[in-house]
């Protein structure tokens, strides 16, 4: 057979067949393994939940239940023997892993403890993320037995009892935080977990300690080297209990970092809230309050006396490690905010 | 045409990733451990003997102007097809390459030996080019998959023999193009012999 001219009519004609047969034997090829991929999926959950939590005889996929929190949803398996509670399956996940969203099987005895955790679903670096994987190393291993009442779920370097894995600390953070997660809505259902930044009045009402009017209503500004800067006094009765600061500083790592950071009438710092930032996922985002306790060795300084600058710079903050030029930028908005508060008069 | 050189031109003379430098992101980015890139390479050489079947048989009915959307649309479908039963009759396979699977449809070496070769020759000689090529392709990655996890995690098919980490840099992107630059080199050597 000689080849086929380029005409209309030919043209048309092979790419309907083409496409008509591919769609035909997709079409077959689905439905045949649409039953084995289900059947694989459904095996593959239940051997998780068969790893993580003790002994059963009840089926946990059918007292399944699920919470919505921290912008997804967590479904929750619970293990029973002889109808007694013995451990419950949770299904977390966090999409701050170093390629996306990090899917785990947590299982939790009834009071809280680890007993075991398995990957369900993840797309980090071969070689390096998936070290998470309970048979890649004993990563996992290490939160076994453990109790996050005194087992603090974040890595030795932020604070915490995880040791990490080489080269893989964001998906270890990662890990730990879908960790967390499970653990906090396990043991308060309806915990508000979101790592949503707060709006200006909810940091106003954080980080002042101690008032009994409404300082939001009484906002003035406060002009420092030209530039106007806008506080928020907290008063009791007449008296001037201290005074949130809303404050800016452009030195952050990928853009400006918005902080309130609350004074006490001597100066001493009684809170710091993040209200915005573009920093680096991972790194530069744990000077968020919700993602780790860098904000908390602040509280009680006070910057006319301490000095308010990372170690390496001769100061006594501990910074963050691979977030140096964040945890820098967030110092020096500290140590500008407090200029304001000594310029406002509101001692 | 000598069929016996046909079928073993794949593996050093033609080596798609070595000599024709072909499908090289489908190779950097899955050759972390030879078990995935003997994975990779034997799920492309099936796609790759598939389309060229196709292609040869329905090389006179195509005409010449829609012939690379044809055999898009064909390895697509057969790329999925690898998708689906991997998914639902090996789910351990899957799991470990499921994420790279669909990237076989752009790799430019399997529309290559449709283009180059099947469409222009028998259906006995298409399918030994697909599967001398395709064997050669999996030669190929499984060998820089090998170096890669012996240096970067020394382990070769997942058994560790020594217990240690290895140079990470091997398992991470740069890495791939160091190994794969050496074992250009080495191919070129042994082709020049």
């Amino acid at each position: 057979m000689a080849k086929r001219e380029s005409t209309f009519f030919n043209m048309v004609l092979a790419l309907l067949t083409v496409t008509i047969v591919a769609s035909a034997s997709l079409g077959f090829i689905y439905e045949l393994t649409k039953e084995p991929i289900e059947t694989a999926r459904a095996a593959r959950k239940n051997n998780a939940i068969r790893a993580v939590v003790p002994d059963f005889d009840n089926n946990p996929t059918e007292e399944q239940f699920t919470i919505t929190a921290a912008g997804g949803e967590l479904v929750f398996y619970p293990a029973k023997k002889d109808g007694e509670l013995v451990g419950t399956a949770i299904e977390t996940f966090t999409n701050r892993g170093f390629s996306g969203t990090i899917k785990l099987m947590v299982g939790l005895l009834p009071d809280g403890t680890i007993h075991g955790i398995e990957v369900l679903e993840h797309k980090e670096t071969p070689g390096l993320g998936d070290k998470m994987e309970s048979d890649k190393s004993y990563f996992s291993a290490q939160f076994e037995g453990e109790n996050p009442e005194d087992f603090r779920l974040r890595l030795r370097q932020d604070g915490g009892d995880v040791d990490g894995i080489t080269a893989t600390t964001i998906s270890s953070r990662a890990y730990c935080e879908a960790v967390q997660l499970a653990y906090e809505l396990y043991m308060d259902k309806d915990a508000e977990v979101s790592y949503e930044l707060p709006t200006r009045e909810k940091a106003v009402e954080r980080v002042l300690e101690d008032f009994a009017n409404a300082p939001l209503q009484e906002e003035y500004r406060v002009v420092v080297n030209g530039n106007e800067y806008t506080v928020f006094p907290g008063r009791r009765g007449r008296r001037h209990t201290g005074l949130a600061v809303d404050i800016l500083s452009e030195a952050g790592y990928i853009g400006p970092i918005r902080l309130m950071v609350g004074f006490d009438s001597e100066g001493t710092i009684t809170g710091i809230d993040v209200l915005r930032h573009e920093e680096t996922p991972g790194y530069g985002d744990l000077i968020e309050n919700a993602r780790s306790d860098f904000y908390k060795q602040f509280i009680g300084l006070n910057p006319g006396e301490d000095n308010i600058r990372l170690k390496e710079e001769g100061g006594i903050i501990d910074g963050i490690s691979g977030a140096t030029v964040t945890a820098n930028a967030y110092c020096e908005a500290v140590r500008s905010a407090w200029e304001i508060f000594r310029e406002s008069g509101n001692r | 045409m000598d069929q016996a050189k046909n079928f073993t031109k794949g593996f050093i003379r033609e080596n798609p990733v070595f000599i024709l430098m072909l499908g090289l992101c489908p190779a950097l980015g899955t050759t972390t451990s030879a078990f995935n890139g003997m994975g990779m390479g034997l799920a492309t050489m099936f796609v790759v003997l598939m389309s060229n079947i196709v292609v040869s048989l329905i090389k006179n009915f195509v005409p010449n102007k829609v012939r690379i959307p044809c055999y898009i649309v064909i390895i697509a479908s057969f790329v999925t097809i690898v998708d689906l039963v991997m998914a639902g009759f090996m789910p351990a396979l899957h799991e470990q390459l499921g994420l790279f699977i669909p990237l076989i449809v752009v790799n430019c070496f399997v529309l290559g030996r449709a283009e180059a070769f099947a469409s222009k020759n028998t259906l006995l000689s298409s399918v030994i080019d697909g599967t001398g090529m395709g064997l050669g392709f999996t030669l190929a990655l499984t060998l820089l998959g090998a170096s890669r996890e012996i240096l970067g995690s020394n382990a070769i098919f997942g058994l560790q023999f020594i217990q240690a980490d290895g140079m990470l840099v091997f398992i991470l992107a740069p890495g791939a193009f160091i190994a794969l630059g050496y074992l250009i080199a080495l191919a070129n050597r042994l082709n020049k012999q």
